[in-house]
């Protein structure tokens, strides 16, 4: 059967999901259960809690999130190009570097900008 | 013999000498209640359900084995560490138990200190393991309930599941999936998830900070490590562990002497091991849960058990990327003949961890904007740089084996 190496991992991933999950609902009869409503404030060093903590979070990093977006998707291709690499045409192989030195022009480009939009 | 021919002996012999009986039993018993997809009894006898069973074998064999070194790998971290700090760390013995039994009897405990704490105190990752699960599980009032209690079980059980991933040796290998590599770098990157949902759930504002850094440490060191790691499947042209091993051992242009990945890519090298460590979330790089600035990050609102097995998952995680880098550059589980595979394998995994622990208590923390400086200014450039290099070398390694023509000397 095709993928037949897979079955162990899907086994063990059913394994891996149930640990957790079996571990904390066995673990209910062992441990205490005393609610207290100081206990159960959210935790700031001992002072009493300010406001939420689910707000709009200042991301300041968004640039670099933009950019890691399309690079994510260009080191897949470039993963999948590397396995078969050997194998290849010399115009695969030219192909993909020039597609490679594209991506890499635009990365050079956003971080010459890059100090004008980091906040 | 491999560990899954010796799983599937022992699924044949189990299969035939109990399950099968109990199951004809169990059918016989209550025939309106059969399995309407067909009998159990019947699908043992097939060589699919032996070999089904002789997988859940292996598996098994492979987390108990992982989960032994997890023991090992938390009991080194805390003596070295106790070390470099100039004291002695944990040293409860077996003989401490005769106190525990005293205690259990009624009597007062005899607290004969020299005698009960002069062990090596691998019996207190069990003492905390106890302590752990008999501790209280307290869900803020103003958490999102839900997600609060999924966060942990996406973050433990990704972590777990690296456990069987990588082969211990070409012999002892749960799992010989083509694509084990891709796998095992999926089953990393699960963890940000888990570690984003958990510090948002629990309304706290460290938590919060905690998570979105991980996020923020999620951007800069992936396309680094992946590039690093492109180099090595370039050479081997294969994701397999085993045809990685096997290529390195192979490459043996100098002397007959094989050159490990780490010599030829040690621009790569340098690159994967900085990725692996901020991917593991080790000291340089524990930016989620930075204790000095962030109370404990991202596990700030979590007790008890869960917390334990988050720290429990941090130390599967560094053992899976010390194994993850011993394949990819530091030739695996090859090694001169007396000493078996497999400890070389973990002799050289243990290594990399030991190295680990010195960092912890060597450097300080790197900043968010740091890592992402360092991650796309430094380290993106240097992986690219060593994908260059191994293009060039496979493009003239013919030339350069007519060149150098070495006598077979070993």
């Amino acid at each position: 059967m095709l993928g037949d190496e897979y079955v162990p991992i899907g086994i063990f991933a059913l394994i891996a999901l149930s640990f957790p999950v079996m571990t904390f609902f066995i673990g209910r009869f062992f441990r205490p259960h005393n609610d207290n409503a100081l206990k159960n404030s959210t935790y700031e060093c001992g002072e009493v809690p300010v406001g939420e903590a689910h707000i709009q979070f200042h991301f300041q990093y968004y640039m670099f999130a933009i950019l890691f977006v399309v690079f994510d998707l260009v080191v897949v291709f470039l993963i999948l190009w590397v396995q078969v690499y050997l194998d290849l045409a010399i115009a695969a192989k030219v192909v993909m570097l020039l597609f490679l030195l594209l991506t890499l022009l635009g990365l050079w480009y956003a971080f010459r900008k890059e100090d004008v939009i980091w906040i | 013999m491999s560990l899954f021919s010796f799983c599937k002996w022992m699924a044949e012999w189990t299969a035939q000498k109990m399950l099968i009986p109990i199951f004809e039993f169990q059918e016989g018993l209550f025939p309106p209640f059969t399995n309407p997809a067909g009998s159990i009894a019947d699908w043992l006898g097939t060589d699919g359900g032996i070999t089904t069973l002789a997988w859940l074998y292996a598996v098994n064999i492979a987390f108990a084995v992982g989960m032994t070194n997890l023991i090992l790998v938390i009991h080194l971290e805390r003596k070295i560490a106790a070390r470099i700090q100039d004291r002695r760390g944990p040293m409860l013995s077996f003989r401490s138990f005769r106190e525990l039994g005293e205690d259990l009897a009624g009597s007062a405990p005899s607290w004969k200190f020299k005698e009960n704490y002069a062990g090596i105190g691998i019996l207190q990752n069990l003492a905390d393991g106890i302590k752990a699960i008999a501790k209280e599980l307290i869900v803020p009032a103003k958490a999102d309930k839900f997600l609060f209690t999924m966060g942990p079980i996406i973050f433990i059980s990704s972590s777990v599941f690296l456990l069987v991933l990588f082969p211990l040796s070409d012999r002892f290998a749960a799992s010989s999936a083509p694509a084990g590599l891709m796998v095992i770098m999926a089953a990393f990157s699960i963890a940000p998830i888990g570690v984003l949902t958990s510090g948002w759930a629990s309304n706290n504002k460290y938590s919060m900070i905690g998570g979105m850094r991980s996020a923020a440490q999620l951007m800069s060191y992936e396309i680094p490590l992946l590039l690093s790691m492109a180099g090595v499947f370039l050479m081997a042209g294969s994701y397999d562990p085993v045809v990685i091993v096997e290529q390195q051992q192979a490459s043996s242009w100098f002397f007959g002497i094989p050159i490990w990945n780490f010599i030829p890519q040690f621009i790569g090298f340098i690159v994967f091991m900085i990725c692996i460590l901020a991917e593991v979330e080790r000291v340089p790089f524990d930016l989620p849960e930075a204790e000095a600035e962030l109370v404990e990050g991202w596990t700030t609102e979590y007790s008890g058990i869960r917390y334990m097995f988050f720290l429990m998952a941090e130390y599967i995680r560094g053992f899976a990327g010390a194994a993850v880098a011993t394949i990819l550059f530091l030739g695996g589980w090859a090694g001169p003949w007396p000493i078996p595979p497999e400890i070389w394998f973990l002799t050289k995994v243990y290594l990399i961890i030991i190295f680990w622990i010195f960092i912890r208590w060597s450097v300080p923390r790197i900043r968010t904007d740091q890592i992402l400086e360092l991650g796309w200014k430094k380290l993106l450039p240097l992986s690219l740089i060593n994908l260059l290099i191994v293009i060039f070398m496979v493009e003239i390694y013919p030339y350069f084996s007519e060149i150098v023509s070495l006598p077979e000397v070993f």
